[in-house]
């Protein structure tokens, strides 16, 4: 429930009782309203993204037009048992964002021809666990991301966060692109194994003073018991 | 396999791929290099696990994104742009127009039919949609192109006329004015409104614009109909003086627009009242929509 963002959207018809998943096929079936509704739920997550992807608001917003724009072509190719519809639209979003970044940004070794952009690719990133993903509170994520060896999270942020080509967080790193393979995939797969794995126990950087009771932990001040 | 292996990288090995499946899965592949991953995945019998195992990772990663209030104007743009957009492709399907051109060489994923093994559902997962074509995207300043194409798919839409208006011109027309209107609001020189309902207009929004030259526009969405034997009408406001620009029509779905509107030099103000049908001379009671022009 509270992994809706805004659920309410301030909107009181019966729109703004639908669940995301609803709203995708109504938006398959062209319904506008539906669209509008997707809008007022995931336009400030999506535009947190963007920003932060592309560091300028004004390619955030095209950002967030464009992959809106793909979300009205194709929600008839959504299938919630390929990933929740969050993971969906903010898969767009992020792949929407370091598209725009990258045409934005010529690097010395890519030629990146400016022509009509690559066919934007909208994989599905299955949730594996979904119901633990949607759980996870950022300071758990991040309590693991943290617990990572510095290069592999270094070289995922750059990836992730950074909108980076492998190309390029090698040359920012000044690792071989071996190397940066393996440190982002061996990261990942750390990553899993502390988020799936120790749900109930994710190693917190030292003396935070949050209990190790997962999710929602962090949020709620805690009248201690 | 080899580092910087860059002089092939249409073909890649087994090894290869599973490699690059972080990086797949955190988008910060090339095009080409992803290309190259999707063309593997879809002809290699291998079920390629890592690609759901890492990928499954990403949600929880994305929860590090603070959200952000978009401005409250991108609203009323991204409605337009999607107005302007062919309909989503379940409305091509169903009115039987044939899918528009795939060069995909996947086979489409067009079947919603949930899949049956672990091999099917990577196959799905990581197929191209067939229906995305690169095409202009760019919806600001002078790039946008509303493509010959494009409205006449709008056109022959039966569906989409249904759900829209009950005249296909009129359907057609409109997404040709919602393209221009934007490509006038993204215009440097515009002048350009913020649009904002008010009272029984709450929740519309949109946007009036006036390119340096040539025609201005106001567009509107989520505007509810005005009551019977009523309209919406427009005006510009210079010192708190209005003028009328016009009467405004609603669509079923919510959208108004108006074209060639004149420029008022001087005007300050864009706003809608609801007034008797056939429109008066001098707003009769307050806007239920306004907003500040600005250079």
């Amino acid at each position: 429930m509270t992994s809706t963002p805004d659920p309410l959207g301030g909107r009181t018809n019966g729109i703004s009782e639908k669940t995301d998943e609803m709203l995708i096929a109504g938006v398959a079936a062209g319904d506008h309203q539906a669209l509008s509704a997707l809008y007022d739920r995931y336009q400030g997550l999506m535009y947190g993204m963007a920003t932060k992807i592309t560091r300028d608001g004004s390619l955030a917003q095209d950002v967030v037009q464009d992959a809106f724009v793909g979300i009205w072509k194709n929600a008839v190719r959504y299938s919630s048992d390929r990933g929740s519809a969050r993971t969906w639209i903010l898969s767009i979003t992020h792949h929407r964002a370091v598209d725009v970044l990258r045409r934005r940004r010529p690097t010395s070794e890519l030629p990146e021809p400016e022509g009509p952009a690559p066919a934007p690719d909208q994989l599905v990133l299955g949730d594996i666990w979904p119901e633990v993903a949607e759980r996870l509170d950022a300071s758990v994520v991040h309590g693991a991301l943290e617990s990572l060896p510095p290069v592999q999270r270094q070289a995922i942020e750059l990836a992730y966060f950074g909108g980076l080509t492998q190309q390029e967080i090698a040359q920012r790193t000044a690792t071989p692109l071996g190397t940066v393979k393996s440190r982002v995939r061996l990261g990942l797969l750390q990553l899993r194994r502390v988020l799936t794995g120790g749900l109930a126990e994710v190693d917190r950087p030292s003396g935070v003073g949050l209990r190790p009771s997962g999710a929602g932990g962090a949020a709620t001040s805690e009248t201690d018991r | 396999m080899s580092d910087g292996d860059v002089s092939d990288r249409s073909v890649l090995t087994c090894e290869e791929v599973t490699e690059l499946a972080g990086l797949h899965v955190l988008h910060a592949l090339d095009a080409e290099e992803s290309a190259a991953v999707r063309a593997h995945l879809d002809g290699c019998a291998a079920a390629h696990a890592e690609f759901m195992d890492l990928g499954g990772v990403v949600p929880a990663i994305s929860r590090l994104f603070e959200p952000v209030d978009a401005p409250p104007e991108l609203k009323s743009r991204v409605m337009a742009a999607v107005a302007a957009a062919e309909a989503p492709a379940s409305t091509v399907s169903a009115t039987a127009v044939p899918p528009t051109v795939s060069a995909s060489v996947a086979p489409g994923p067009a079947a919603p039919a949930p899949s049956r093994t672990q091999a099917e559902m990577d196959a799905r997962v990581w197929e191209p949609p067939a229906g995305e074509r690169p095409q202009p995207r760019r919806v600001n300043g002078l790039g946008w192109a509303m493509t010959a194409a494009a409205v006449m798919v709008i056109a022959v839409l039966g569906a989409w006329n249904v759900v829209l208006q009950s005249r296909a011109g009129e359907v057609e027309q409109r997404a040709q004015l919602i393209a221009q209107a934007i490509a006038a609001s993204t215009d440097p020189e515009a002048e350009v409104a913020v649009l904002r309902g008010t009272g029984s207009a709450q929740g519309a929004s949109g946007f009036a614009a006036f390119p340096a030259e040539g025609e201005g526009y106001i567009v509107l969405v989520d505007l509810p109909p005005a009551p019977a034997g009523q309209t919406y009408q427009a005006w510009y406001l210079v010192d708190g003086q209005a003028t009328s620009a016009g009467l405004m029509a609603v669509g079923a779905d919510g959208y108004a627009l108006m074209s060639d509107v004149a420029a008022r030099d001087g005007s300050q103000q864009i706003a809608l009242t609801i007034e008797p049908a056939g429109g008066v001379d001098t707003p009769s009671g307050e806007p239920v929509v306004a907003g500040e022009l600005s250079a």
